[in-house]
């Protein structure tokens, strides 16, 4: 079938099985390698894509299911090699080590902060609820996060 | 060469056609989250899928004064986005907020679940709790209770030329709290208790308790009216007593995995203390009995 749907802003049409799953026309079709295929039932995270804002596992999700719809991947989430703020702030704040859980981990976190720019700890804990991370410890990745809160509140308040 | 072709029909009459044509290969999804990995791990070989998700009257939510009506196709992540739905179900907030991770809740739907008849579900107890009617689409609509629905583990009532369209869940009473608590060591509880009390002035005049996860379908447990007419002041302590009788009444208990049958009726005790305190400290607040 032929499968059209927005990824990172851009609209493609991919040529694919009907019961491709999401994460391999990505991987496979698209070269979009960041989502990663690590538990491949829906438990990690490490695959997770937003697809209308929304975080979804890539491993079990059909592609046929995002026809016409805005996926984002951790590829689209630089402007022109320039980090985005949530980006840089897990660099600074070692939020990574191997960096296998990284991009599924970025784009729960993104979809959050979407939703709510000035999550709580808890909030956080809770969208991070089926992420798993064996390197981190997850206390440098929640940094990362309460900084970029942080930097909101602060924007709010100046504004 | 894909293992299936899908369909997108409209409206529930093309469902049903479909699902005439080839019953026992046609499979209908929503998020497929619960589909799709039984797919994956080979568990069900469907050749045909059929999206439901084009049904503009699944993905609908309606209040009447009699309860709320909520569509085969709602996520969580939509109900949990609902004030008016969680102000009347407050306990239905509490518990969908934990279901599976966010990724399941962004795809998945209560109705799926039920559907699916995973015995590890507190989507299917507290519906159970709440008295959840199915309403069914076939040869002609009908509908079921969630505890006729659901009939052992994941062996729902419902035939292959038939889908469910929504779940009715009938408001609370106005004198009714309720509480929940789960155990889990995966992604899915081992134990779930919902209870749910109805007071008549400051004193618990009844409650009911249903316990999940344990056995193939959830568990209505009698018994528990010596707990009848006590005083919201003293019910608490009563509770330890009662939580004996919840872990005895407990009928069959799945035989599975590390947990013991012992030690998960006595999770079930356990979590019935925690999920009958919730309702009774919420009843106490809101009645000004003093904690």
């Amino acid at each position: 079938m032929m499968l059209d749907f927005d990824v990172n802003g851009d609209r493609v049409s991919v040529d694919c099985a009907q019961d491709a799953m999401l994460i391999d026309v990505l991987r496979e079709d698209l070269g979009l390698t960041g989502a990663k295929r690590s538990c491949d039932m829906q438990i990690c995270g490490a695959c997770t894509v937003l697809v209308d804002d929304e975080p979804v596992s890539s491993c079990t999700t059909l592609a046929y299911d995002v026809a016409q719809k805005s996926v984002e991947t951790i590829e689209g989430m630089d402007e022109g090699g320039v980090l985005s703020e949530l980006q840089q702030r897990f660099l600074d704040a070692g939020a990574l080590q191997c960096g296998f859980c990284t991009p599924g981990i970025v784009m729960t976190v993104e979809s959050l902060l979407r939703e709510n720019p000035r999550p709580t700890r808890e909030d956080v804990v809770h969208q991070l609820d089926g992420s798993l991370c064996r390197c981190t410890g997850y206390v440098s990745i929640i940094e990362a996060v309460s900084q970029v809160a942080r930097a909101s509140a602060n924007k709010e308040s100046k504004d | 060469m894909s293992q299936f072709t899908i369909a997108s029909p409209t409206d529930v009459g093309g469902v049903l056609n479909l699902l005439q044509e080839e019953p026992e290969d046609t499979f209908v999804y929503a998020g497929g989250t619960e589909l799709m990995a039984a797919v994956k791990e080979g568990m069900l070989q469907p050749r045909f899928l059929v999206d439901l998700k084009r049904l503009p009257t699944l993905k609908e939510v309606t209040f009447t004064e009699a309860g709320a009506r909520v569509g085969a196709t709602v996520t969580y992540r939509h109900l949990l986005g609902m004030t008016d739905l969680l102000s009347r179900f407050p306990i239905l907030g509490q518990v969908m907020r934990q279901v599976g991770n966010v990724r399941v809740r962004t795809s998945g739907t209560p109705v799926g679940n039920i559907c699916f008849g995973e015995p590890h579900s507190d989507v299917a107890t507290v519906l159970s709790l709440l008295g959840c009617e199915v309403t069914i689409a076939g040869e002609s609509v009908r509908r079921a209770t969630l505890d006729d629905f659901i009939v052992d583990a994941f062996e729902t009532d419902l035939g292959p030329q038939e889908i469910v369209t929504d779940i009715c869940i009938p408001a609370l009473g106005p004198n009714v709290r309720c509480g929940y608590a789960t155990f889990r060591m995966t992604e899915r509880p081992a134990v779930a208790v919902a209870a749910a009390v109805e007071t008549d002035g400051d004193s618990l005049k009844s409650i009911e308790v249903v316990v999940g996860a344990i056995g193939p379908k959830p568990q209505r447990i009698d018994g528990l009216s010596a707990l009848h007419g006590t005083s919201l002041a003293d019910a608490g302590a009563r509770l330890e007593e009662a939580a004996y009788q919840v872990a005895s009444s407990v009928g069959e208990v799945l035989d599975e995995g590390e947990l013991s049958e012992e030690y998960r009726r006595h999770l079930s005790g356990h979590l019935f203390i925690q999920a009958a305190q919730q309702a009774i400290t919420q009843a106490r607040r809101e009645l000004g009995v003093p904690q």
